[in-house]
């Protein structure tokens, strides 16, 4: 397995050199067929004739080759990609809109991934996020009964209080929560 | 040159090629030939199958190869058997003893 990824590795990165090897190996061949037909008395041009006849397409062969050894899809790939570039360069204002478009995408999804991640995903900045509780106060006699506990803010000069005599009392009487905090819109 | 050869069938190369190597290493055209002298011109592998099979049975690890001087003292490819082709030539052998024993015994019967 690895053996093979290695010897893909070798074909796609040394091509010129296996591509060299490949073509010295075929012409080894061609050269020893050729060989063989003047061994049996024929002449040097009509060997060479015999031989090219019987190897058939080169090309094909050196083609079949080059898949048997597994980078046909990269070299595919890397061929499509070039045409791929070619064409944007030819039509400007085609390429133009399709950054655009791609880059208004990506935009549009990263922001509203940044909001989700912040609000949803990611873990409130306390400890143990997962046991916090609201509190709410449940009353009979209002018409909205559910309802915060909302603090008072009183003002001595510019120190703010947050006071709530509920929420005092609550404090001072919860046995299941460690700490207990008022919460308010600013 | 006779009329009287035959294509290989699929997968048959592989196994041939795998076999031809065992003894000693070999370059491609001597595969061929091998091939062809040891079928009685039966079985002639085309440069067209025989090189991308080599290449295809080098990557999966069943030979290797390895650049030596030819008879005539050129620079050729050899190829050698490996521990897992050995092992491979095996299987095949097998299962293609098993394949032409069960096609013989339907001719015969029916």
């Amino acid at each position: 397995m690895l053996s093979d990824v290695i010897f893909r590795l070798r074909s796609l990165f040394q091509r010129e050199r296996v591509e060299e090897e490949m073509n010295e190996e075929l012409r080894f061949h061609f050269e020893r067929q050729v060989e063989k037909y003047v061994a049996t008395g024929l002449s040097r041009e009509e060997a060479k004739r015999r031989a090219r006849l019987m190897i058939g397409g080169e090309d094909k062969v050196k083609e079949e080759v080059r898949e048997a050894r597994g980078v046909g899809f990269v070299e595919t790939l890397i061929q499509d990609l070039g045409y791929g570039v070619r064409m944007l360069r030819k039509n400007p204002s085609f390429t133009v809109v399709a950054i655009l478009t791609l880059a208004l995408g990506m935009g549009a999804t990263t922001a509203i991934f940044s909001i989700v991640d912040a609000l949803l995903l990611r873990p409130l900045p306390y400890n143990d996020p997962a046991s916090l509780v609201v509190v709410w106060e449940n009353s009979i006699k209002h018409s909205h009964p559910h309802n915060v506990v909302a603090p008072r803010i009183f003002s001595i000069g510019n120190v703010r209080i947050w006071f709530s005599r509920a929420w005092l009392q609550w404090q001072t009487r919860a046995q299941t929560s460690p700490a207990m905090a008022t919460l308010s819109r600013l | 040159m006779s009329e009287t050869r035959i294509d290989l069938p699929q997968g048959t190369l592989d196994l041939l090629i795998l076999k031809t190597v065992t003894l000693e290493p070999l370059h491609g055209w001597a595969i061929s030939e091998r091939i062809q002298q040891i079928s009685k011109e039966v079985l002639q592998v085309q440069q067209g199958s025989l090189y991308p099979a080599l290449h295809r049975l080098e990557r999966r690890g069943w030979i290797k190869a390895r650049w030596g001087a030819s008879e005539n003292n050129r620079r050729a490819k050899y190829y050698e058997l490996t521990r897992a082709g050995r092992k491979q030539l095996e299987t095949e052998q097998d299962s293609w003893r098993k394949l032409t024993t069960a096609v013989a015994h339907i001719l015969e019967t029916t």
